[in-house]
């Protein structure tokens, strides 16, 4: 099933997806933020990109933006492209934006347990977001709702159609959630952080669901997630962000085997991975914890965003210029001035 | 659902028989001796036994009680002490003039407070906030029987569009009915409407931060949908609640309504029988008035019923 997951994404087939130098500003009391600052990646049709990063790091901004769904008025895209089949989707207007919500992306939150309407039923939501892009009958529209809850693995879906949200488990939710998202065959799934706070069995359950519709339907999925243990389960590509700037890129192989970037290094080194740590270093696994706290886009540090934590931090070149990224292997970019002694430093020890 | 209803009747029965013990106690701690009230100052001893003994007013307490619920239960509330008219006749002749009235009042106060809360919640600090909160606050502020003034000199006198006072019964003429009502109804209205606008408003406010909000929007939904499907409809569970208080509220404000506008309702019943210490008539209309919310009381639960279906749970 997973045959074509590692390949390259083919330079042939265009992007479904294709951001460049995207800039996301908030405009607050204090001035004008920039949560997302020069985020670029190419999303392809039946593959998965992992955005990587800590809270505030600017990935779920990102996915906002793509949604178009930044708080009115106060977020706006300020530069950049997001190409949905070579369409950009920046400064069009909200009438034909919505055509594209929910019809070619869909989208999934973390929190499935409030991110339905308490007073519809289930069979209702999803409907809804048929009868919104697809010119069919109400019943129509019942039926198909019933056939999405049974490919997303509910059962009885005929009976779970008329449920309400309250009666339904968390991880029933989210996987309402996918049918809602689904309803519109869309080409692109964004999934932001969608099992974050679900039991690690039922977590295990909506990656391998996500998977399945991944190959049933070849749609792209954009994967927001801090936790690098579903990123493996999930990611052909993944895409670390930090500070608002996307600091790794890489297929996921290459990500775990030969990180770059000392803060993916040092994320990596904060994941438990039984195993794999303890092989690498033949002794007990432990886990390095990156010290401090990502900075606020208020008072972002001079030169590389992330030298006040790092630990190959040099004095005079990370503190002053801002590093740009650089390409350390083909597919694989990295914002380290340093990347290269950093990798022949971490392969020594 | 039929189930639901019959364990609230049920629920009800046991306080609706207190009330009519509190009624009576009450009226009976009043001072004031009703067979002398009926027959004067100067009436005789002998006269006033025989009053006393008609109305059973020298039997124990209980016994007093008692009779009084029987005849309460067979809708019989007692004569007047004034005129020995039925009271019943008399409160059956005033419910409908007092129930068109209030019901429209809680139609001018959904009509404006429902949309101005609307504009004002998804429009948060900025112009349409302000004008609509500016409205909201001022028909707070504006005391019933000021804008019933004014809306007296501004529409009868000045104008001449609409009747000062008297009432048409809906069944006589529904038009004239409805021109006497305008007035009455919105004077007791405004309250309401900025009461419901302040709660649409903050409900709102919270509900469209919610992740379900964003889930409607990231299915496409225009604006509008988003608004009225899911930030308006999770919203009205709290305006039902203020919605059945506001009502109890409107009871006791029609006293004023309906003598400034001169209404045969149950304002003028209660001013009426106030003045001439009319008991059984005080009696009856406590009891009306608490049977009442009682009643509105069960409404409200059988439409939290039918607007947030995680009430069936519980």
């Amino acid at each position: 099933m997973m045959t074509d997951r590692a390949l390259p994404p083919s330079a042939k087939t265009a992007p479904v997806l294709q951001v460049r130098d995207l800039v996301t500003e908030f405009t607050t009391d204090e001035g004008r933020l920039r949560a997302v600052d020069g985020v670029s990646f190419d999303l392809h049709a039946g593959q998965t990109l992992a955005v990587v990063g800590e809270s505030g790091s600017g990935k779920s901004v990102t996915s906002l933006s793509v949604m178009g769904l930044l708080p009115a008025r106060i977020g706006r895209v300020a530069g950049g492209s997001i190409k949905l089949d070579g369409k950009d989707l920046v400064g069009i207007s909200e009438r034909r934006m919505q055509r594209v919500r929910g019809n070619d992306i869909g989208m999934i939150f973390q929190e499935p347990m409030t991110s339905l309407t308490p007073v519809y039923t289930v069979g209702d939501q999803i409907a809804e977001a048929i009868l919104t892009h697809r010119d069919i009958s109400r019943r129509a529209a019942r039926a198909r709702a019933v056939e999405l809850l049974e490919q997303v693995g509910i059962p009885e879906p005929k009976l779970r159609a008329r449920a309400y949200p309250h009666q339904l488990s968390g991880g029933m939710r989210q996987r309402v959630m996918i049918a809602i998202a689904l309803a519109c065959d869309p080409r692109v799934l964004i999934a932001d952080e969608p099992t974050t706070g679900l039991d690690v069995t039922i977590q295990a359950q909506i990656l391998e669901l996500l998977r399945r519709l991944q190959a049933e339907t070849g749609m792209a999925i954009l994967f927001i997630t801090h936790d690098l243990g579903v990123v493996a389960e999930i990611a052909d590509r993944v895409l670390v962000m930090y500070a608002g700037q996307m600091v790794e890129e890489a297929p996921v192989e290459a990500l775990f085997a030969q990180p770059r970037m000392p803060y993916t290094i040092g994320l990596l080194g904060s994941t438990p991975r039984p195993g794999a740590s303890a092989l690498a270093a033949g002794a007990a696994p432990r886990l390095r914890a990156i010290p401090g706290n990502i900075p606020s886009p208020r008072a972002l540090p001079q030169g590389c965003r992330f030298h006040p934590r790092c630990t190959h931090m040099r004095e005079g070149l990370c503190t002053t210029a801002a590093p740009p990224l650089d390409s350390a292997a083909p597919g694989h970019q990295v914002r380290c001035a340093r990347w290269r002694d950093v990798a022949t430093q971490e392969a020594r020890t | 659902m039929v189930f639901f209803v019959l364990r609230r009747m049920l629920g009800m029965i046991p306080i609706l028989f207190l009330i009519t013990i509190g009624v009576f106690l009450v009226m009976q701690v009043l001072p004031g001796d009703p067979a002398r009230m009926i027959l004067g100052q100067e009436a005789t001893p002998e006269a006033l036994a025989a009053v006393r003994e008609r109305l059973g007013l020298n039997q124990p307490l209980h016994m007093q009680y008692l009779s009084w619920l029987g005849n309460v239960m067979t809708g019989d509330l007692g004569r007047s002490m004034v005129d020995n008219s039925p009271v019943s006749r008399a409160i059956l002749n005033a419910l409908p003039v007092t129930l068109q009235i209030t019901a429209l009042a809680l139609l001018v106060g959904l009509v404006i407070g429902v949309p101005a809360g609307v504009i004002a919640a998804t429009s948060p600090g900025r112009l349409g906030d302000g004008v609509a909160t500016f409205i909201g606050l001022t028909c707070i502020s504006l005391p019933g029987f000021w804008v019933a003034v004014l809306l007296l000199y501004v529409f009868s006198l000045w104008l001449g569009w609409l009747p000062s006072s008297g009432f048409v019964r809906f069944s006589v003429d529904p038009w004239q009915s409805f021109l006497h009502s305008i007035m009455p109804a919105i004077a007791l209205g405004l309250r309401p409407a900025g009461i419901f606008m302040r709660l649409v408003r903050s409900s709102m406010i919270e509900v469209m931060k919610s992740d379900y909000v964003r889930t409607a929007r990231a299915k496409g939904l225009t604006a509008r949908a988003v608004i009225l499907r899911h930030g308006l409809r999770t919203s009205l569970i709290p305006l039902v609640t203020i919605l059945s208080v506001e009502f109890a509220a409107l009871l006791g404000n029609v006293v004023v309504i309906d003598t400034i506008f001169g209404l045969p309702g149950f304002g003028r019943l209660i001013f009426n029988s106030v003045l001439r210490l009319d008991l059984t008539m005080m009696q009856s209309l406590v009891l009306i008035f608490a049977v009442a919310v009682i009643v509105i009381n069960l409404v409200t639960d059988i439409l939290y019923f039918i607007l947030d279906p995680r009430i069936k749970e519980r």
